[in-house]
């Protein structure tokens, strides 16, 4: 277990170190900088503007500041940014702790959701609810996230019951306690919706493949045969036989609700790393995007890494290999 | 078994055709240019086609009225429908010499009305632009887009692919860890950091070249997982061995007995990743970090819904999202025949949940 | 064993392996390999012209890589493989290639040995085609004479191997292996997962092949029974090793036996020297 552990955590490592070289150099790269504006305002005068570059080391070769880059994020800054003229750190907490409230939210909320339609889809295959499922998650799964997120805001401005941007009301600061829990449950209605509208399908599709594959198993019979009652041989039984690509499944839905939820804060203005990371490339502050994408890189490796161990204790068999 | 998926196939990749061919037509098809504006008609409603009047005279040519903006020029625009001058829809009506691309256009277009009256049958945007020609050029940019970004992305991952998997050793190794890196951010991020690569306004022409680069060199990594593995088995085969036992070449053995092989998985991802780019493009441009204003694409023009005024007003103004549903629809469909059909000898288990956990799109 | 290693070579002997040791890696950590399996250990073997040696042993002795490293499909780590005099280990690849004609290896599983989607005349045909020689109608009579030769009908011509029967498939691989005039071949289990009557067609052709083209047979199999009535001499691996080396009539051991024989071995040996008996 610990070698299992350790060979995977190695790997994890070197990939976020990948990551973060390759992004980078790509947006150390790109052309135009942050300084770019301020060198066509009349009232700066060049020198100011290149002892500005000076100072934040902006100079400097390639390597020498990556190598910066790093030192910083050691000591926590992850950076500098110069739009916000404060290391990096202090502005994405507050905003990563809000993705992943999101995130965890609709993770949650669809794999819920999913279980018991692809559990009873599946059962039922080839019956009028598996058709009608069928066509609903294929009409589902082709509309774009863009177009479902629309659609929520969309119904709920004419609706008018819920909150329809931002986090939380204006107004918060004059309410604690379970006021301010319930305000920001209202809020998240509408992102979390549209989420698990856009995750919705493809967890339906496989949970419905993945139980039609075990439901087929002579053991499955087996337990009909004793008598056992449906409902407990489709949770009891086959579920669990069908947790192995469920658990891998889950791993991926980890990195597809990361970069749908960039899309959904943007729309609904929620204020987590996704509006701040479309902020940061239009005016070209590299180290904002850097780690931005460091730290979605993070969760991704983080939720495989999970599955993996989840996968590890689950399933005897990769015990053995 | 395997005629209904040819059934399947044929009538996807049909229809399929019919749009493209619909929006490579767009110079015929659409009634006005992308780029006109007609700033005394903002948010204009899609107009009602009429084929009886209000004596309940039926016309055998449906003919549009007049729409008249009542709100003041400061509020919102409110429209009313003044029959008092109609406008019968004329076909293949000739080119108006005042639009921009009047030399280079075709000369004819499928429908429209004599001047000054106008059709907008999908209503327009804040700048007075027919929707539904804007609809039918974005639909150029949009869906090749996504045709072009795949060949990159699967041409490729093919090929790295094949070296990783048959020459194995340090390039396999390479390879992977590569792809790996590639694939461990989310998708969305990984084409941000690509796309922060290029400069930041992207107007029409070579740009869009170089925005295709980008979808496309964002998915290479996962279709060269897969032909590498491909590629991996098909060499242990011992028909493989054989051939090399006769002296065979390695350019000989990869053409002739590994190619043909990865062909059902790279036919099969086609239909998957279009989709997949397609959407990365609409994503982009939505955003505004994609195609730029005026070129339309079916991306951009759902960017003005962005305000809530929009939002709640101007329905039709969704058309262009509404419009990739039935496209995505018909993708997916082809990508689940092709799988059927390659499927059918024999696949293992794992090769079937590799296809299937291709369908998520990451 | 025989150990006759006297530096000339007869001309009767057509193979020689000397002293082949061959192991596998059990992948990477990190870099690092892992302690390797021995497959091979210093394996000797003669093979006459003309005749037949047939190498027997239990499943996992080693008995396929020793064949797929005589026939040059992978290289023994080391040891040396004589093919008419001429050392064989040290060549590139390219140097290989007119040797590796010469030696022929029909595969075990004759289903995954033929490429689906080629037809029989293709698969026939593809050493010719690969080879450079002929004509693309001349390559095609060929493939028809070929397969005549192992008796397959022409009108399979243009069949998939997968429309086959088992028989077919294997007389197929015969035929594409003969197509480039071989001197030896390596069966390796080729007479294995057939049924009684096809099992006697298939080794009545291939010793009718024998005496037609002047063929030599290396003859692996995992039962001493199927190589009795065909072998000149027989050699039997275990655990990589060959433990006995000698004509089928004659129980020779010229090395005393291993305490530890397995019972597979020593109730092969004895099946051999008791049927040579009868």
């Amino acid at each position: 277990m610990i070698h299992f552990l350790a060979q995977r955590l190695a790997r994890a490592l070197f990939v976020l170190f990948g990551v973060s070289v390759l992004t980078f150099v790509l947006i150390d790269l790109a052309p135009g900088e942050y300084f770019q504006a301020m060198r066509l305002s009349p009232q700066i005068s060049r020198e100011t503007v290149a002892a500005l570059r000076i100072e934040y080391g902006l100079e400097r070769p390639l390597p020498a500041r990556y190598l910066r880059w790093l030192g910083s994020v050691s000591r926590g800054e992850l950076g500098f940014s110069f739009a916000y003229n404060s290391p990096v750190w202090p502005l994405l907490r507050t905003r990563t702790g809000n993705t992943l409230i999101l995130t965890f939210s609709a993770l949650a909320c669809s794999w819920l959701v999913a279980i018991p339609i692809g559990v009873m889809v599946a059962s039922r295959a080839g019956r009028w609810q598996d058709r009608i499922f069928g066509i609903g998650t294929a009409f589902l799964q082709a509309t774009p996230d863009v177009l479902i997120g629309l659609g929520v805001l969309a119904l709920a401005l004419r609706v008018r019951w819920l909150p329809t941007g931002g986090m939380y009301a204006p107004a918060t600061s004059e309410i604690e306690g379970s006021g301010k829990m319930k305000d920001l449950v209202l809020h998240m209605v509408l992102p979390v919706l549209a989420l698990t509208a856009g995750m919705l399908p493809v967890l339906v599709r496989h949970v419905r493949s993945a139980m039609l594959e075990v439901l087929d198993t002579p053991f499955i019979t087996a337990a009909r045969g004793h008598g056992i009652p449906p409902c407990r041989i489709l949770f009891g039984y086959a579920l669990p036989a069908a947790a192995n690509p469920l658990i891998s499944m889950f791993g991926l839905s980890v990195g597809a609700l990361l970069s749908g939820s960039l899309l959904i804060e943007v729309i609904m203005s929620w204020p987590g790393v996704g509006p701040m990371l479309l902020e940061a490339i239009l005016q070209r502050d590299p180290y904002v995007v850097v780690a931005v994408v460091l730290f979605s890189t993070l969760f991704l490796v983080a939720g495989s890494l999970l599955a993996d161990v989840c996968l590890y204790i689950a399933d005897p068999r990769i015990r053995v290999e | 078994m395997n005629h209904m998926y040819k059934k399947k196939i044929w009538f996807a990749a049909l229809s399929l055709a019919s749009v493209h061919v619909l929006v490579l037509g767009a110079g015929f098809f659409a009634p006005y240019d992308p780029a006109e504006q007609h700033r005394d008609a903002p948010f204009e409603r899609p107009m009602r086609l009429h084929i009886f009047d209000s004596h309940g005279r039926f016309h055998l040519r449906p003919y549009v009225c007049t729409w008249v903006n009542e709100g003041n020029s400061l509020g919102p625009p409110r429209y009313a429908e003044d029959c008092s001058h109609t406008w019968p829809l004329r076909f293949l009506v000739r080119e108006e010499t005042h639009a921009p691309r009047a030399a280079l256009g075709p000369a004819r277009h499928l429908l429209g009305v004599d001047a000054p009256g106008r059709v907008f049958l999908l209503g327009t945007d804040d700048y007075g632009r027919d929707q539904l020609s804007r609809l039918l050029y974005g639909g150029q940019v949009s869906l090749f887009a996504g045709l072009l970004a795949t060949g990159l992305s699967l041409g490729l991952g093919a090929i790295l692919g094949c070296i990783a998997g048959y020459f194995g050793s340090w390039p396999d190794d390479v390879i992977m860890r590569v792809a790996e890196i590639f694939m461990a951010l989310p998708w969305i991020y990984l084409l941000f950091a690509l796309r922060a690569f290029l400069p930041l306004n992207l107007g029409a022409g070579q740009p869009f070249f170089l925005l295709i680069s980008v979808i496309g060199l964002a998915g290479w990594a996962r279709p060269s997982r897969l032909v590498r593995g491909v590629v991996l088995s098909a060499k242990q085969r011992d028909f493989v061995h054989a051939a090399r036992g006769f002296g065979a070449s390695n350019v000989y053995i990869l053409r002739r007995h590994i190619l043909p092989e990865i062909m059902g998985v790279v036919l099969t991802q086609a239909a998957l990743l279009i989709s997949q780019c397609i959407l990365a493009e609409i994503t982009l441009s939505f955003l505004g970090l994609g195609l730029g204003e005026p070129a339309p694409s079916w991306g951009n023009m759902l960017a003005g819904l962005q305000k809530y005024y929009v939002l709640e007003n101007c329905w039709w103004m969704l058309v262009s999202g509404l419009a990739l549903v039935p496209v995505f629809l018909l993708y997916h469909l082809l990508a689940d025949a092709l799988c059927a059909h390659f499927k059918a000898p024999g696949l293992s288990r794992k090769g079937r949940m590799t296809i299937e956990k291709l369908q998520v799109a990451i | 064993m025989r150990t006759d290693l006297s530096p000339t070579d007869e001309p009767q002997v057509l193979l020689r392996a000397l002293a082949l040791c061959k192991g596998y890696a059990r992948g990477r950590t990190f870099g690092r390999n892992r302690p390797s399996i021995e497959v091979l250990r210093a394996v000797d073997l003669k093979i006459r012209a003309g005749s037949t040696l047939a190498l027997i042993g239990p499943s996992g002795s080693g008995k396929s890589t020793l064949g797929r490293c005589l026939a040059c499909l992978e290289r023994p780590d080391s040891g040396e493989i004589l093919f008419a005099g001429k050392g064989l280990v040290s060549l590139t690849p390219r140097e290989l290639i007119p040797f590796r004609r010469q030696i022929q290896l029909i595969f075990q599983e004759p289903a995954a040995a033929l490429n689906p989607r080629f037809t029989a005349v293709e698969v026939v045909s593809e050493p010719l085609l690969i080879s450079g020689r002929g004509t693309k109608k001349e390559r095609k009579e060929r493939a028809i004479d070929l397969m005549a030769l192992v008796g397959l009908p022409a009108h399979l011509g243009d069949r998939s191997p997968f429309e086959l029967s088992g028989g077919q498939r294997r007389r197929l691989v015969v035929a594409r292996a003969l197509a480039l005039e071989p001197k030896l071949l390596i069966l390796d289990e080729a007479l294995a997962g057939l049924d009684l009557s096809t099992r006697a067609q298939i080794s009545n052709l291939l010793l009718e092949l024998q005496k037609v083209c002047s063929l030599t047979y290396l003859f692996i199999s995992h039962d001493a029974d199927m190589v009795a009535h065909f072998a000149d001499e027989v050699a039997v691996l275990h655990e990589g090793e060959i433990v006995t080396l000698g004509p089928p009539r004659l129980p020779v051991c010229s090395r005393s036996p291993h305490t530890d024989q397995s019972p597979a071995v020593t109730a092969a040996f004895s099946r051999l020297s008791g049927l040579s008996r009868q």
